[in-house]
């Protein structure tokens, strides 16, 4: 996979990933042949160097599938496996890269004690919200602190760790992962400081965003084309018309937000793309709703997993709130000389 | 200022540039401002490429070669991409640097000559619009036509030798210091209203033109009326082809529309906000929120030039960048009135003037370039 594959990445994961939108959105269900297929067309593992053990490729491959989950809305794990399996192959864990699922923590909403004992380390406390855990051969222990980003290789299921399914607005598995004494080998743990491996779940979750918005778009301009009230199209309605435009402005904003991040990975960087997207999800969710009437917030019609996932997906791993209060805390700390330089950075 | 009818794409040249080190340019850029603003050689101002009329300035920086760098250089230019354009453009907006005198003639009469202008026009103006010797208004507005553009009723009647206009136009900023304008009028009466209308180059000293001042809710003087009575222009000033004048302004009103001028105008007081918000907790969530929709909002505006680089006209896009930008800036704005511990006061000369004079430019921002709400209508008439 290179490059100037990201288009051509972008029609095939609709192609693939449209079929698997419908099905039932039921947290339980066995992730199944669906998985099995991403799984060997090596999506969760795009954009890791083949000397790694990957499927190469760069980050514009990477965001163009996440990208296709978002639109498609499809309940499955990659975005939650693609940054694991980055972790997995900074920590040269090439036994972990073909284990069937593995998936991080968030380590904001973690409160762990990690304590090294003699060549092991113990973990207890609990994971809150982890995705997707219950479906995971392995989950990877995110530890922040100031300086460095660790991660702790705990294979499931385990004596010392257990689950409490919750869900997402959309659906999706968010369960708390509960660690009583576990006792890892110290070889289990790793260290990254590379900041953007840290922030690529977040990233990911931006471009995923992006797609939802994408479609959410799409399928409400194809609504008010299609609806006939007064004995016109929605659309003929000035009003409406503006809306649905305002939504494609949005949406240009949109895709620009997921490439400043893109271009320049950084933690501070993806964190903006992720607080201006939230804001434009938010915006476009409500307008999809007002078009659509009531047909918008049945089951049967396609919107609502759209705009669940536009819903749940910025608050998830840190709260807009935080987000928002500490790029202005870094803004302000950076001060008029520094505003510029993280503008274009 | 423009009539709701689909945007035409204009034709782009994706001509080869020469090479150009941004990060050199932008450093020269940044010393030049930072040594020129120490200077005193200007105060940092909101809207300041259409409220910082300074011909020396203008002067300063076409003697650095800043002006008209896109264009070739048999006309005064460096033949450099966009992508260096734009780098000094936005080095000057956020510095809220004066840069009105250059500004029409360096954004879009400059480009809009070399795309339809007559080699003699060319020969004549742009060599001296990227030296700033010539400074350009747009006589586009009408008592009558204002978002509808082609409604415009100022007429130029075929003579021998050339043309003769009657006719007023309004809005004109800074018509009393220009040189020379740029007039769309009506040459024919044809039955779609869209046909029929011709561009003009015109001397602002020719007999026939009168500028009226018209001061706006701040006191400013930079718009005007301009009369023609009996305004006699030889052929050789039309621009590009007679009649083709609406296919002609909406181009150029869709380059208008894109640059970093529509997200960049507020800067200076975003800056004090910054400054403010240290030590100031309860602020940090609306700047953090300001701070990463101008990450957003720049990186379209630097998009839109790559796109122009490679011989893309991206109007649509432009024309979303001039909706979600300037509602960022009005955003600033009124943010800064709400959070600065500051009264806005238009007869101080510092924060609280610089605040006074903002939130008075500040319903300009989406009304100049094509007003949202006819935007999205013209959007809205695209195809999605």
């Amino acid at each position: 996979m290179t490059g100037e594959n990201a288009a051509m990445l972008r029609s095939l994961s609709d192609e693939v990933l449209g079929p698997l939108a419908t099905r039932p959105q039921t947290a339980n269900a066995d992730l199944g042949k669906p998985w099995d297929m991403i799984r060997e067309l090596g999506w969760p593992m795009a954009g890791i160097p083949e000397a790694l053990g990957g499927g190469g490729g760069d980050i514009a491959d990477v965001l163009a599938l996440a990208e296709g989950l978002g639109r498609n809305a499809v309940p499955l794990p990659l975005l939650e496996a693609q940054s694991a399996c980055a972790a997995v192959a900074a920590g040269g864990r090439d036994d972990l890269l073909g284990a069937p699922l593995v998936v991080e923590t968030w380590p904001r909403w973690s409160a762990l004690r990690v304590t090294s004992d003699n060549g092991c380390l113990r973990v207890s406390g609990t994971a809150r919200r982890t995705p997707w855990a219950r479906h995971a051969s392995a989950v990877l222990i995110r530890v922040t602190d100031a300086s460095a980003h660790r991660w702790i290789a705990c294979d499931l299921p385990n004596e010392a760790v257990s689950i409490t399914p919750g869900t997402n607005l959309a659906g999706e598995p968010r369960d708390d992962v509960r660690f009583d004494d576990l006792v890892v080998p110290a070889a289990s743990s790793w260290e990254g400081p590379d900041e953007p491996l840290a922030a690529l779940g977040v990233l990911l979750r931006c471009a995923a965003l992006a797609g939802a918005i994408d479609a959410t778009v799409a399928l409400t301009s194809r609504y008010v084309h299609e609806r006939e009230q007064f004995g016109r199209p929605l659309r003929a309605l000035q009003s409406v018309a503006q809306a649905v435009a305002m939504m494609g402005a949005q949406l240009s904003a949109t895709r620009a937000a997921v490439e400043a991040a893109a271009r320049s990975p950084a933690a501070a960087n993806v964190l903006a793309a992720h607080v201006d997207l939230a804001g434009y999800a938010g915006r476009v969710a409500r307008t999809a709703h007002d078009l659509h009437g009531a047909m918008g917030v049945t089951e049967e019609y396609g919107l609502h997993p759209l705009t669940k996932r536009l819903w749940a997906w910025p608050e998830e791993g840190i709260r807009q709130l935080d987000a928002r209060t500490e790029l202005g805390r870094r803004t302000a700390a950076g001060g008029i000389a520094g505003l510029w330089d993280s503008v274009v950075a | 200022m423009t009539a709701a009818s689909p945007i035409p794409a204009p034709p782009v040249e994706p001509a080869p540039r020469d090479a150009v080190d941004l990060g050199q340019l932008r450093r020269d850029v940044q010393e030049f401002l930072t040594s020129a603003r120490a200077n005193g050689a200007f105060a940092p101002a909101v809207d300041c490429w259409l409220r910082g009329f300074d011909l020396g300035f203008s002067r300063e920086l076409a003697a650095r070669g800043w002006l008209g760098v896109t264009w070739p250089r048999r006309y005064g230019g460096r033949n450099w991409p966009n992508a260096a354009r734009f780098v000094i453009t936005e080095e000057l907006l956020r510095f809220g640097a004066p840069i009105t005198a250059h500004w029409m003639g360096d954004r879009q009469i400059g480009p809009s000559m070399l795309r339809h202008g007559s080699d003699q026009l060319k020969d004549e103006f742009l060599p001296r619009i990227a030296a700033s010797e010539v400074t350009f208004c747009i006589c586009m507005s009408e008592p009558d036509a204002g978002s509808d553009l082609a409604s415009l009723t100022t007429r130029a009647d075929p003579v021998p030798g050339g043309w003769l206009v009657n006719g007023a136009k309004v809005w004109t900023s800074h018509a009393q210091h220009a040189s020379h304008g740029y007039l769309l009028a009506r040459t024919s009466r044809e039955d779609r209203r869209h046909q029929g209308l011709t561009e003009f180059i015109i001397d602002m000293t020719w007999p026939g033109i009168t500028v009226t001042p018209i001061a706006d809710m701040s006191g400013a003087r930079h718009f005007n009326e301009v009369t023609f009575q009996d305004l006699f222009i030889p052929d050789g000033r039309v621009l590009g082809t007679a009649g083709a004048g609406w296919r002609q302004v909406t181009e150029q009103l869709s380059f208008e529309r894109g640059g970093p001028e529509r997200v960049l105008t507020a800067y200076p007081l975003l800056e004090h906000l910054v400054a403010a918000a240290d030590g100031r907790p309860d602020l940090h969530a609306e700047l953090g929120t300001a701070f990463a929709r101008l990450r957003t909002l720049r990186r379209m505006a630097m998009a839109l030039t790559d796109a122009l680089d490679h011989g893309e006209a991206p109007v649509q896009q432009a024309a979303a960048l001039k909706i979600v930008g300037t509602e960022f800036e009005q955003h600033v704005v009124d943010l800064a009135a709400r959070v600065l511990d500051i009264e806005a006061d238009p007869s101080d000369g510092g924060l609280a003037g610089l605040l006074a004079s903002a939130i008075t430019a500040s319903p300009g921002f989406t009304i100049r370039g094509g007003a949202t709400a006819v935007l999205l209508s013209i959007l809205a008439k695209e195809p999605a």
